[in-house]
């Protein structure tokens, strides 16, 4: 007996230091997790500026061309209860904070995750935030959380014709990863044409519930802005020409109501580049992301608004 | 609890060192243990059915310990078909009742008679077929004497749900097992070694192979009507590898996991997809149900002892009714009518016996005839396969018709091509390339792994299970987790 343990433990140690490998690995990675969460973390009380919202507002806006000391907290996926749960946590901790971002594009106001959002449990490692009951296991392990997502991660780091994210100190994503714009070579004919297929899926949930939701989360992250003197300002990322002829009548007709009642509201300040001339298809990376130079343009051109507006 | 979950990883190590190094080798402790670490593991699938399966459980011992004791033969009688009937009554309940109320429904609406049945949302407890079964075997062996009644209960009761076997088999007999559990267990680490071996063997094929198949043909099953003949052949083919890889990997494990204890349970698959005829592949597959329908109904039926007749009536009850236990769906009855008619050749003309050795035995090669024989035997197989997983008898149909149709359209090739290239690509056929080369070198022992490498040095022999081990780990985080198939029947 005793042997047989002896030789299975020196059998399955290896494996075992592996997966702890793993582990710290998926942990300290140097991911836009890791990368933001340790930017806020490092910087608490420097930071003037934070971005929230999903992956628009994490693709749109740079900090390298943003005011020193901001943090762009966006995230693939990341709705408005996590912006709000990342803005209560921290705020009261944030002792130099003047402006908060926040995305109000076409569908913040309507998608919201569920309990079975696969990154609820990092959001639970990288900022403490546990928005809904986070499992012993995955709390334990981040691998375990999300094995697909971090396989992939691991296999593309071990593939050498794959393209590496690069990030800035901000945890912003410098380098570009071709998108369907790129895949179709800009042509704008073919953008338009294949569109229908690409974005029959894309943001077109409708759902009253999660805006009433949103709105109310919304509402008490300004509340608590404006009763501190922080500044809000409210952002609507350009997007690119088939994405907007895909738009719901119903959707832009709530966030436009909405928006509109907040813009009577001294203190808050509205950019709406939705629509915006000034991008054309070359800063797109796909129908509603921008690409590294959109995100510059855009991030200079909100930079000099809000540097116009304070001053 | 899954065999293939990260509860049964940790379950398994904490009852496996309680047993060895706290009973102190008390069979009675020992004994205990198990049942209470069996009720714990069923308890985890749904604690309400625990209930119907001590309750089984205690109807057959009580049962078999009056017919024993009893005297006149009427007495005998009244306590087995009090069993027999009870038993059945609750498969009937929990597994069928929907099935008869649908189909009489069904079959007066054909004559113009409008009936309305009570359909009734009935889980179907996990395991209740095995489990039964179990039973059945047990107070069969003893009305016909053959066995006298456990006296000890907790013994009785171990037999009945030892985890292993608890929720899909092997069906084991009481004269197999419940002697394993009256006797003093001392710990074999040869024997635990090769058990884990086995594990490792069967959670390959689950995860790797019977997963990443179940995904393709889940999806092509489901959307037959949308893909081309070719696809649907791909989608038979995985599923065929899908079935195998996913009960035989339950089987591989769970007597794997016996071993670890010191059991030896059944053997239920013996490469059937190396079969050289219909009659030896049911020899080789699910061997606990096949001999169970052997010993208890074929061969009380008359066997093959009453001439032709007699044989061909007995094969087809014994084929039909074991599709019927599959599950309460004419698929399965056809799927078991089916395997009767190809069987019949052999019946008839008395060639069923024909193919006992294993399949080129000490070679690496099988010759010519054997292997055209295994294909033709495996592409029949394939075929009932369809019956099986399809959701209706139409669907079948309809599945076979658009699959042979595509053979002879030209297009139909490039549009299977595609799929193949775009949604199957390389690996996975890579993996059943490996898994089937792996299975023909071992398949003269008990299980595939089970004496492989033991030519090389040990370094060689750790990375081939390594390997297999590291494949488990990405497949079990990447794929998509299916439950057991049989766990439904």
């Amino acid at each position: 007996m005793r042997k047989f343990l002896i030789i299975f433990l020196k059998f399955i140690l290896p494996f075992l230091l592996l997966i702890v490998a793993i582990e710290i690995y998926v942990t300290y990675y140097p991911s836009t997790f890791n990368k933001k969460s340790n930017y806020l973390k490092n910087n608490l009380s420097e930071i003037q500026t934070v971005i929230l919202g999903s992956s628009h507002n994490q693709n749109s806006l740079n900090p390298e061309y943003l005011q020193p000391y901001t943090a762009n907290l966006a995230n693939s996926g990341q709705d408005v209860q996590i912006d709000s749960a990342l803005f209560f946590n921290y705020i009261a901790k944030l002792k130099s904070i003047k402006k908060v971002i926040i995305e109000v594009d076409y569908f913040t106001l309507e998608e919201k995750n569920d309990s079975s959002y696969f990154r609820i449990p990092w959001y639970y490692r990288f900022y403490n935030i546990e928005l809904y009951p986070v499992s012993l296991l995955n709390k334990i392990s981040l691998y375990s959380s999300s094995p697909a997502f971090f396989n992939k991660v691991m296999i593309d780091e071990i593939n050498p014709w794959k393209i590496k994210y690069k990030h800035n100190q901000n945890g912003f994503i410098t380098n570009d990863f071709p998108g369907i714009m790129e895949d179709l070579k800009y042509d704008s004919l073919q953008l338009a044409i294949t569109a229908a297929e690409r974005l029959k899926d894309k943001h077109t949930k409708t759902s009253y519930e999660n805006f009433v939701f949103n709105r109310s989360k919304l509402n008490s992250i300004i509340n608590y802005c404006l009763s501190r003197k922080i500044k809000v300002v409210l952002i609507s990322n350009p997007m690119y020409t088939t994405y907007l002829n895909n738009e719901i009548a119903e959707k832009k007709v709530r966030k436009k109501i909405y928006t509109d009642s907040l813009l009577e509201i001294p203190g808050i300040l509205y950019f709406d580049y939705e629509k915006s001339n000034r991008f054309n298809v070359h800063d797109f990376k796909n129908d509603d992301h921008l690409n590294s130079n959109g995100a510059k343009k855009f991030s200079l051109i909100i930079d000099s608004l809000i540097n116009r507006i304070s001053t | 609890m899954l065999f293939n979950s990260l509860s049964f990883a940790f379950f398994l190590p904490v009852v496996f060192l309680l047993y060895w190094f706290v009973t102190h080798g008390n069979l009675k402790f020992q004994n205990i243990l198990l049942l209470l670490s069996s009720y714990f593991f069923y308890a985890c699938w749904d604690y309400r059915f625990l209930f119907l399966l001590m309750f089984s459980t205690l109807l057959d011992y009580y049962t078999g310990l009056k017919m024993d004791n009893s005297k006149s033969k009427t007495n005998r009688k009244f306590w087995f078909w009090l069993s027999v009937i009870i038993n059945l009554g609750f498969l009937g309940v929990f597994k069928y009742y929907n099935f008869f109320a649908d189909s009489f429904a069904n079959a007066l609406s054909l004559v113009g008679i409008k009936a309305n049945f009570w359909t009734l949302k009935i889980i179907l407890p996990v395991g209740i077929s095995f489990y039964t079964f179990h039973g059945l075997s047990y107070v069969i062996d003893i009305y016909h004497k053959r066995i006298k009644a456990e006296k000890n209960f907790y013994e009785y009761a171990l037999f009945v749900s030892f985890f292993p076997l608890l929720v899909a088999g092997p069906i084991e007999r009481a004269t197999h097992l419940l002697p394993q559990v009256k006797t003093k267990r001392i710990f074999d680490r040869t024997k635990a070694v090769d058990g884990l071996r086995q594990v490792l063997w069967g959670l390959f094929k689950k995860i790797v192979i019977a997963d990443s198949c179940a995904q393709f043909a889940n999806t092509i099953f489901n959307n037959a009507s949308s893909y081309s003949g070719g696809v649907l052949v791909l989608g038979a083919l995985f599923f065929t590898f899908q079935i195998y890889c996913d009960f035989s990997g339950y089987s591989d494990i769970a007597l794997g996991t016996a071993r670890l204890f010191g059991f030896d349970l059944l053997r239920n698959f013996a490469f059937p997809y190396f079969s050289r005829d219909i009659a030896e592949f049911w020899r080789r597959w699910h061997i606990s149900l096949s001999t169970w329908f052997r010993d208890y109904l074929y061969i009380p039926l008359g066997g093959s002892k009453g001439g032709t007749w007699m044989k061909v009536r007995n094969t087809f009850i014994i084929f039909i009714v074991s599709g019927f236990w599959h599950g309460a769906n004419w698929t399965f009855i056809m799927w078991g009518f089916l395997n009767a008619l190809y069987i019949m050749p052999s019946i008839l003309l008395s060639t069923n016996r024909n193919n006992l050795d294993i399949v080129a035995q000490g070679k690496y090669f099988p010759g010519i005839k054997e292997l055209f024989q295994m294909i033709i035997t495996f592409t029949v197989t394939v075929i009932a396969w369809i019956f099986f997983r399809a959701s209706s008898i139409n669907h079948a149909f309809s599945f076979l018709r658009d699959m042979f149709k595509g053979l002879f359209n030209k297009s139909d090739y490039a549009y299977t091509f595609h799929f193949f290239k775009n949604e199957v690509g390389i690996v996975l056929p890579m993996l059943i390339i490996f898994f089937f080369i792996i299975e023909w070198l071992g398949r003269e022992h008990q299980f595939a792994i089970q004496n492989w490498g033991f030519k090389f040095p040990r370094f060689v022999r750790w990375g081939f299970y390594y390997g297999i081990l590291l494949l488990i780990f990405y497949f079990a985080g990447t794929g998509t987790k299916q439950e057991f198939i049989y766990f439904q029947f």
